[in-house]
Order: C-alpha cells, then structure tokens, then sequence
C-alpha cells in the first residue's frame, strides 16, 4: 500500500511536471511572443498590447499557468486562438476515436508481424531465413515512416489502383465506425500496415534476442528434460518468459502512439485523429490547440506506464517485494 | 589504468573492430561515400551547371539531342497544366528530372544531404554530450542530485519524441530569435540541431547513469579514492575513458534516430527552412507530385533509408561486438 502510494505520488510529480513544462515551451521560451502571432504580421505596438491584455498575456506566469490548467482539466472550455469559440478539449476527443482506431489495427499487425518473425528468427537462429528477417527488420527499422506511406499512396491509390490487388482500396480519409464498419476497416488497413513496418521490425528483433535469452533459463532445460516438445518448449514456456519484457515496451509504444506518436501517419493519410489536429494547430499556429494535445499525449503515456508497471508486477511476482530492480 | 585508456579509445581498436565485423566495415563504407558526396555538392551543381536553390521554371535543357523545356506542358487533351521534366539514365542536368520549382533534383538531393547529414552528425554529438554530462553526475553523485536529474530525465521521456520536438520548433523556428548577446537567424541550421539533440537526452542517459553507477562501485574506483584521489579526478580519469565505450557504442543509434526526427521535422516544414533542402524537405517538396513524378519524393527517401540502414547496421556491429566482449 505504501508503494502504491509513493508510485502515485511519483506520477503526479511526473504529470505536473509535464504541465510545467509544455507551459513554458509555448509561453516562456525566449522569443516566442504569441500576442504578436495572434495580432499579425506588421501589427501596430498598440495593436499588440491590446492583444496582449485580452488574453492576458501581460499577467504572472505562475497565473497563467493556473488558467491554463484549469481551462484545459477543470472547466474544460478552452478554446482556440485561431477559430474563436471552438472549444480545443472537445475537438481532442472527438479526434481521440480514430487514431485509438488506427492504433488499434496497427498493435494487431504488429503483434502478429512481431510474433511471426521473432519467432521463426529464434527457431533457425543462424540461417539464412533467420538472417533475411534481420535484414528486413533492420529495413522496416530505418524506413522514415511518412516516406514509406507516400509510397503505400503512390502504389494503392494511383499506379497499381486498378489491379486486382488494390482495386478494394477507398479514397484517403475516414469514415467512423458508426457510419459503415466495413468502409472503417478498409480504410483503416493500409495506414495501419504503413504504421506497424517500424514495429515490426524493432519487435521482432527484441522478441528473437529474449527467447533466444529464455532458452538457457533453467527452467527450459527442465522442461526439456522433462520432455516437452519444440512447439511447447517454444509457446508455453520460451515466450511466457520471454513475453513480459517485450509486454512493458508494448504498452509504451502503443501509449505514445495514442498520444500523437502516430501524426505522420495521419498527415499522409488525411486521417482525422489527434495527431492530425496537433498538425493543423502547428500551421495555423493554434497554442491551446497544441499545448492541448501534446498535455493529453504525456498525460497518456505516463498512464500507461503507470498501468504497465502495475501489470508487469502482478504478472512477474519476483519484482516489486523488496529492491526496485536497481 | 593508463593502458585500459588507450585500449578503449584508440584508432587501431576501431579499425580491428571494422576488419572483423563484415557489416560494420560495410557500412561505414557506404556512410563514407554519403559523405563525400554530400560534400561534394557544390562542385556537381557547378559541373552540371545548375543552381539547386533557385526556381527554374521557363529554363530548358539539352535532351537526347533537342532542348527541351523544364516545365513541361500535360499530355492531358487540352495540354492543361504544367509538370516538371522527368529523369532520363543519361549523366547530366536533370538526370533526377526537376522539382515544382524546376529545380534539379539531383543536386537538391546532394544538397540537401549536406543539411540532413550535418544535423544529424551535431545533434548526435550534442546530445550524447548532454547526456554523458548528465548521467555522469547523476549515477556518481547519487542521492538527491540523481533524484533530481533523473526525474527530470523521466518527464523529458514520458512527453513523445516527435511532438516535443514538433512544440520545440512551433515556438522558435520561422522568426529571427535572440538570446543575450547570441542572434539567430530564421534559417539558423542551430536550432533544428538543439531541438532534436535536446529530444534524444534521456534515451542516452539512462544507460550511461547505469554504467556510470555500476562503475563507481568498481574496485579501481574505491583504490583511487582510498589512494586520496579528488572525486573531479576519479571521474575525469577513471570512470570517463571507460564510459567511452557505451557512449560510442550509442553514438551511430543516436545518430540515426536524430536523422529520422530531422527528416520529420523538415517533412513538416519545421525544420530545414525554404530554399535551402534537406531530405525530410525534399519528400514534402515531392509530396505535391507523387503521382506525375513520384521520383522526386522516392530519391530523397531512399537516401535517408540508406543513411539509417547503415548507421543502425554499424550501432548493431558495436553492440555485438562489446557484449562478446564482455563475455570474454
């Protein structure tokens, strides 16, 4: 129970610093003035101090600070800088479902992609499969991701779109779940492909080295010796163990990807989710826009984090009763 | 101790390391002529006789023998529209086609691998320096200076990379900045560089804290300090040289993620400013003709999948090559 506590305490210290910090890189950074983005380009000094003002931009940091919290988390009716009136919290979680959508699809692709490769790597470890695997995961790694969906773009939609291959592919864009499932999955597929190739390859590479790691535990050799087959030496005993860690690096990956990690993928895409609304507010320079959804983002991944840890222990009993594994 | 010095950071240990490691020498072949040819930018653009950062647009150009123009006219029936001439196998102007500007891709490209190249390499270092500062204090200090940096280090770590960086340039990037007595310039290529270096800290420092702290317990840490040796001396001169490892075995990794994070960042117009290119500029610059001249866009990634490739190829070879020796 003390644990429990000093770790919330540790998170709330961690989220408050956060604030704090996305705070004073949109209001504090030397140079960033927003009342003169707001007034315009070649506005009048008088122009700008009234801006200044009207926003409040002319009171104690520590102050706005403040406001900005309780905008953004208690009254929640912060609104933009740029199309006044429309509320930045509700656009959040209006986005919040399709890039939870993308995410999601793309976990499952790289899951599988994931468990596939690690596994066949691991299991003809040093031949020429398990090398072309590397080779590819090592590829899928360095593949700037925005690069690889123009090219899905360039294929599916315009050179090959007539082919049998790609002809189900429907034009760039979203269409809500609610609308017509089918649409929502056909959309959804080839950018959450595009999303998990870098996953894949960092993934499988992790899960090969750990069940190659997991095979000189004792506890194989014991199982070995007791008799257990390759398919349950491999599925039941080396993955179990060597699942957790590749387990804890999952939940902050897909966290970060829900907290925005996955805007380029949007942007290329022209799917509506939050990271494609942190890129409209980048252009039109919307500060609470912004600040909005990366604050949603940290806030996101230290969640997770925190729900990773708790699993992690219940999972694993040998960690978290006394030393904290340092 | 001296000699476990020389060990660790000499020339000759780096060259063994390449002669046995087949892909490392490889790669830092290949990262070797990206170099040069970045390098040799200037002189190609003069060679084909191009300028890579002005726009071209009535210009023509010798093609299989006729001039032909750079912007051509559409083969649609009302002849509407422009496109830029495509890439032909022969050496010479355009040989990558032109851009929507009718700028030669070609040279934009080696251009730009200059900036790309040159921000990732001083990002890199920037950062692996920070972060050797930082885990050094903070794993050989311990108590509440390590608290204190490795929280901060926490929160650095739990906002995503790319947003971070992204908030970073929103506020500074596209308007001339000063700071005291230094002035920066809109087009500074310093500050992509203290952006994206700043992002990659904490994934640097935590590892070098760890072995920093591993290290400070180490036998011939307590000799020097029982011999009377100031703690500035022991980690100057017995924990630094050997934290070397680690830094360098992290460096190309870093190096790497600092490319891909340039590129998104000038993807998104937040980076290399207009005219001048770098790659990520070069793939939105082509975004527009992805499905007339997807070339435009298709080099510059290739060039950056390359320059990724071998640096993650050669951090692998090191990594390989420090845990074999760990086990001897």
């Amino acid at each position: 129970m003390k644990g429990f506590l000093s770790r919330l305490g540790q998170m709330l210290l961690v989220l408050f610093g956060i604030s704090v910090l996305v705070f004073a890189v949109f209001f504090a950074t030397p140079g960033s003035d927003p009342s003169a983005r707001i007034a315009g380009r070649g506005a009048s000094p008088e122009v700008v101090a009234r801006v200044r003002h009207a926003y409040g931009f002319d009171r104690a940091l520590p102050v706005r600070y403040l406001t900005m919290m309780d905008h953004l988390f208690i009254s929640r009716n912060l609104t933009s800088y740029v199309n006044h009136g429309q509320n930045v919290v509700e656009e959040v979680f209006d986005a919040a479902p399709v890039t939870l959508s993308l995410v999601a699809f793309a976990a499952i692709f790289w899951v599988a992609g994931a468990l596939v490769f690690g596994l066949l790597g691991a299991a003809w470890q040093g031949s020429l499969l398990d090398r072309l695997i590397s080779i590819l995961a090592l590829v899928g790694l360095s593949m700037p991701v925005f690069w690889l969906g123009e090219m899905v773009n360039l294929v599916s939609q315009s050179r090959f779109h007539e082919t049998w291959l790609f002809r189900w592919v429907p034009p760039l864009g979203y269409v809500p779940f609610t609308t017509d499932p089918v649409s929502w999955a056909k959309g959804l597929i080839l950018p959450a492909m595009t999303l998990s190739v870098a996953f894949i390859g960092l993934y499988s590479r992790v899960l090969r080295t750990d069940l190659l790691t997991a095979m000189q535990d004792d506890s194989l050799r014991t199982a070995r010796a007791k008799g257990a087959g390759p398919w349950r030496l491999w599925f039941a005993h080396a993955l179990r163990l060597s699942g957790l860690s590749a387990l804890s690096l999952f939940g902050l990956d897909f966290a970060q990807l829900l907290g925005g990690g996955a805007l380029l993928t949007e942007v290329v895409f022209a799917l509506p989710g939050v990271g494609h609304l942190t890129y409209q507010g980048l252009s039109t320079l919307d500060l609470p826009l912004i600040m909005a959804t990366v604050l949603y983002a940290a806030f996101f991944v230290v969640i997770a984090n925190a729900l990773i840890d708790g699993l992690y222990r219940l999972l694993d009993p040998r960690i978290g009763r006394g030393s904290h594994g340092q | 101790m001296p000699e476990r010095r020389v060990r660790a950071m000499s020339v000759s240990a780096l060259w063994e390391f390449l002669l046995r490691r087949r892909s490392a020498l490889c790669a830092a072949c290949i990262l070797c002529l990206l170099i040069m040819a970045a390098l040799a930018a200037p002189l190609y653009a003069h060679v084909i006789g191009v300028d890579p950062m002005e726009s071209n647009l009535a210009g023509s150009v010798m093609r299989n023998g006729t001039m032909q123009d750079v912007m051509q006219a559409n083969d649609n029936p009302l002849h509407l529209g422009l496109s830029p001439i495509g890439p032909s196998w022969r050496w010479g102007a355009y040989a990558l086609g032109a851009d929507s500007q009718g700028r030669d891709v070609a040279a934009r490209l080696l251009y730009g691998g200059r900036s790309s190249l040159l921000i990732a390499i001083s990002a890199a270092c920037l950062s692996l320096i920070a972060a050797t500062s930082c885990g050094l204090i903070a794993g050989y200090c311990g108590g509440w200076v390590d608290l204190l940096i490795s929280r901060l280090l926490d929160i650095l770590w739990a906002v995503p990379v790319y947003l971070f960086a992204i908030s970073l340039s929103v506020v500074t990037i596209g308007h001339d900045l000063s700071l005291g007595p230094f002035h920066l310039s809109a087009d500074s290529l310093l500050l992509p560089i203290v952006i994206i270096a700043l992002i990659y800290v904490p994934y640097a420092a935590r590892p070098i804290r760890a072995r920093t702290k591993s290290l400070s317990n180490a036998g011939f840490v307590l000799a020097a300090r029982g011999l009377g040796a100031s703690s500035w001396r022991i980690v100057l001169r017995e924990i630094l040289p050997l934290l070397a490892e680690t830094v360098l075995v992290l460096a190309p990794l870093i190096m790497a993620l600092c490319l891909l994070a340039e590129s998104a960042l000038s993807f998104l117009s937040l980076g290399v400013q207009a005219p001048a290119a770098s790659w990520g500029s070069l793939i939105h610059d082509g975004e527009g003709l992805i499905y007339s001249r997807p070339v435009v866009a298709i080099a510059p990634g290739l060039a950056i999948i390359v320059t990724v490739l071998c640096l993650n190829a050669l951090g692998d070879a090191a990594q390989a090559e420090l845990r074999a020796k760990g086990q001897r």
